[in-house]
């Protein structure tokens, strides 16, 4: 099991040297950062006097050698745009993008999940053709028209909730949360259902497809000619084996959802790293754009990590030694 | 008892409503809606409009302007020319900054100077000025290369730091990217203007407090301002529409007439001083991103009258600009010294003329080029350019657009890599005078520093150095409209239209909307 962990650890390491590589490639076509520094009115003379103090006018082999060996002793350099340590930047907007993405997955599980196992045992019912009809308006809505939607109806028609930010917050040992006040939570409330929608709309149809393959398995018709009462066969039997495959998406999603938080944040100007990236991208600022990826790969990578790990512990079979190659096979 | 009940409450509502406005006159809080957020609190690390408007209300400059936009004194009292090339400024004794440092003449020299640093945005306001000399401690002497006759126009910009505070806090310079550490000014601002700097929160929340012990007596009631960064044009506006704004000063084209009907708000607009236009490749003798073996037809200005007649201001006015735009045929707002109404009207519209034109250039099937457009830089850019590419294509020409990021675009007009690009242009300090030196002479930087077309006519070149030079205002005015006649015949620019500037605000807000973008907090009420 060491073995498997430290395994998965260098390939988590290649592909973050691959990421770090292309995001470097990607963004020298995105633009040049001068314009950001000294606006699109500058002279000459002052471009080359910041070029060569950036190091921008270096062989890009050079520059990306010298990028890389930053990044490795964890010096991700400054923002051209906001003049401050990119690390500093980060750590600033992590929580935000972390206190919505956790409010959007919570909001998804406590909802989907439920509604999955509700739809798949009362498939025939009108309730639950009408919630799978919802769910595939939920899947299809682009989440900038949801946000957009949402603000119409609640902040500008009935004048329920703020429109924009994250309302008053509080410092807890470098962690700024929105949770210990009411403006917080009343500014969460629209982007995490914006951000849920569609998780929710995915988790209900996932659950629903799982218990459906799950119902028709033959340990479900034993359970139930033991004479176990529907409870029992549906909670314990059923619906344990159905979430492996629900842990493993609602792992990946949650990485996917402050990944892509990007449209959710800029909607509701929410300051947390995907409206961080967004800005940073018009102005090219490379030094924020590498960081962001580095960290998002980060945070796909650790979250597939966790998510195997957890496969060990759902599923007693795979504790076998070697039992997670054989189970994938 | 009835009675007296209904009165009572009439009383209570009254009184209710009585301690509400007073309390509203005494402190009234003005939510400020924009776009983008100012990158950084360092005066002279960004020169954008809204970066300068936020600036204002905590730094002073040594000169300002009042409500007619005449100049008026800020940290200066009074000014004087003391040679053609030496300007005096008294400098206004007891003002003291936020941090509690007196100002003095030392911090004038320390600002100046810095404004020239190489990554200062803000240099070619000073570039004039060759040295600063402290006098006394409320006297200094700008002396100049050459005459500058604005230079109290170009002070208007430079706002004034601490020396002391700035050389406490390692921000000698506007920009440090070398040392790796937080420029203590990306977040921190210590200034001597109305409004102090209390909470910073780049693209979130910035907070100001009204200065108790500011200078003079500020006209306006606001006692604390919130600035929120809105980047999702639709949510700035309902922000606005829900009242959790006051005031959105960069209204998209699109929501200005739904705004237009909401009883609770108001829209005010002006033309702006910037104007968009078009520039050719006025150098190679073949066009770089043209027809191959076609020469470069732009240089003959019967070409560039041809362009600018296949163009149908009117409808992109109307429809892509949604009469936002005030077409215009001069590359200069009214409002600036050097305008001429009579240059300001347009060739006609007139599609039998712009091909007659190119017939006469020995062009009758017109020719093939690229046009290179900016699609996040100017109001609509990208629509403008796409309905002009078509109008262009009417006529003969077969015009290729290439849009881009400004990240891209600037760079590639930096290196004059381009056979026809858009533009916009915002003449500072209400003078003709940069426009005309930077964007027609001859490039020798700063002059001609932003003709990207590398158009250069020696005669031209005289013309506006006569101007310039000049120290009379009454003849250098003469000059300048001469000028400003012979570089608009000529057409080396295509000028399509000022951008209109729009500003809404709630009903109770009065904001005097500046020409120049500029919202001069010290003029808002809030009733």
């Amino acid at each position: 099991m060491i073995a498997y962990v430290l395994s998965r650890l260098w390939q988590a390491a290649l592909v973050m040297l691959v990421v770090i590589g292309l995001a470097f490639v990607l963004f020298t076509y995105l633009g040049d950062p001068v314009v950001g520094i000294l606006g699109a009115d500058s002279s000459e003379a002052a471009r080359a006097a910041i070029r060569s103090e950036l190091g921008l006018d270096r062989p890009m082999p050079v520059q990306f050698l010298d990028y890389l060996g930053r990044v490795l002793s964890g010096d991700f350099g400054v923002s051209y745009r906001l003049g401050r340590p990119v690390d500093v930047i980060l750590a600033e907007r992590v929580p935000a993008t972390v206190e919505l993405a956790l409010a959007g997955m919570a909001l998804a599980l406590l909802l989907g999940i439920p509604l999955g196992i509700l739809t798949a045992l009362r498939r025939r019912s009108a309730g639950a053709q009408a919630l799978l009809g919802v769910s595939l308006l939920g899947i299809s809505v682009p989440s900038f028209f949801m946000g957009v939607l949402l603000i119409w109806l609640f902040s500008v028609t009935f004048d329920l909730l703020p429109s924009f930010g994250r309302g008053e917050t509080v410092d807890l040992w470098g962690w700024s949360t929105g949770l210990l006040t009411l403006s917080g939570w009343r500014s969460l409330i629209l982007p995490a259902i914006t951000i849920a929608v569609f998780q929710i709309a995915m988790m209900m149809r996932l659950v629903r497809a799982e218990m459906l393959e799950v119902l028709r398995k033959d340990f479900i018709r034993f359970a139930r000619a033991r004479g176990l009462s529907d409870r029992a066969v549906h909670l314990r039997h059923a619906l344990r084996n159905t979430l492996v495959p629900v842990v493993t998406i609602a792992g990946l999603q949650l990485g996917s959802v402050i990944g892509f938080a990007v449209i959710t944040e800029s909607v509701f100007q929410w300051p947390g790293l995907g409206l961080l990236f967004l800005q940073s991208v018009a102005a090219a600022d490379v030094p924020v754009m590498s960081a962001y990826l580095v960290l998002i790969a980060a945070v796909f990578v650790t979250i597939n990590l966790v998510v195997d790990l957890l496969y060990l512990w759902i599923d007693p079979r795979l504790r076998a030694d070697g039992g997670l190659e054989a189970a994938r096979r | 008892m009835r009675g007296t009940g209904l009165t009572g409450a009439r009383l209570g509502a009254a009184l209710l409503a009585a301690t509400i406005t007073a309390g509203a006159a005494e402190a009234a809080t003005l939510r400020v809606g924009v776009q983008a957020d100012a990158g950084t609190m360092d005066p002279q690390a960004q020169n954008i409009q809204t970066t300068l408007t936020l600036h204002a209300m905590v730094f002073d400059a040594l000169v300002t302007r009042d409500r007619q936009l005449k100049l008026a004194p800020g940290l200066a009292t009074r000014w004087e020319l003391v040679n053609p090339t030496t300007w005096r400024f008294h400098l206004r004794p007891g003002v003291r900054f936020h941090g509690g440092e007196a100002f003095g003449a030392d911090d004038v020299k320390f600002s100046i100077e810095r404004a020239k640093a190489a990554s200062s945005q803000f240099q070619i306001f000073v570039a004039k000025i060759k040295e600063v000399v402290v006098v006394d401690d409320l006297t200094v002497d700008l002396v100049t290369d050459g005459p500058d006759p604005l230079v109290p126009d170009k002070l208007t910009y430079i706002f004034v730091m601490d020396r002391g505070w700035a050389e406490q806090h390692s921000v000698r310079e506007p920009q440090n990217l070398r040392t790796r550490q937080e420029t203590h000014t990306a977040l921190n601002a210590n200034g001597t203007g109305p409004f102090i700097l209390r909470t910073r929160e780049p693209d979130s929340r910035t907070v100001l407090e009204r200065n108790g012990s500011y200078w003079t007596p500020i006209e306006g009631n606001v006692t604390r301002v919130e600035w929120r960064p809105i980047a999702n044009d639709p949510t700035r506006i309902s922000a606005l529409l829900s009242r959790e704004l006051d005031l959105v000063i960069d209204v998209p084209t699109q929501d200005v007439a739904r705004l237009q009907r909401d009883q609770n708000l108001r829209v005010e607009r002006a033309d702006e001083f910037r104007t968009i236009f078009f520039g050719f490749d006025l150098k190679n003798e073949q066009l770089k991103y043209g027809q191959p073996g076609g020469g470069n037809p732009f240089r003959d200005r019967r070409v560039r009258e041809a362009v600018s007649r296949a163009i149908d201001i009117a409808s992109i006015q109307r429809a892509t600009m949604r009469g936002l735009a005030t077409p215009t045929g001069q590359l200069l707002a009214p409002g600036n010294v050097g305008y001429d109404p009579a240059l300001d009207a347009r060739l006609p519209y007139d599609q039998a003329a712009a091909r007659r034109l190119l017939q006469e250039a020995g062009v009758p099937q017109g020719f093939a080029f690229t046009l290179d457009c900016p699609n996040d830089r100017y109001v609509n850019d990208e629509q403008v350019c796409q309905a002009v590419t078509a109008m262009l294509n009417q006529v003969g020409f077969n015009v290729s657009l290439n849009l881009m990021p400004r990240a891209r675009y600037f760079p590639k007009l930096w290196e004059r890599d381009t056979s026809m690009f858009m533009m916009g242009f915002n003449s500072p300090y209400f003078d003709g005078m940069y426009a005309l030196e930077t964007l027609h002479m001859t490039r020798a930087d700063p002059e001609g520093i932003f003709n990207y077309s590398l158009y250069s006519n020696p005669e031209i070149d005289a013309m506006i150095r006569a101007a310039r030079d000049e120290t009379d205002l009454a003849r250098r005015e003469t000059l300048m409209k001469a000028a400003w006649k012979r570089v608009t015949e000529e057409r080396i620019y295509i000028p399509l239209y000022h951008q209109v500037l729009v500003w809404a605000m709630r009903t109770n807000v009065v904001a005097p909307l500046r020409p120049d973008n500029w919202l001069e907090i010290r003029w808002v009420k809030v009733n």
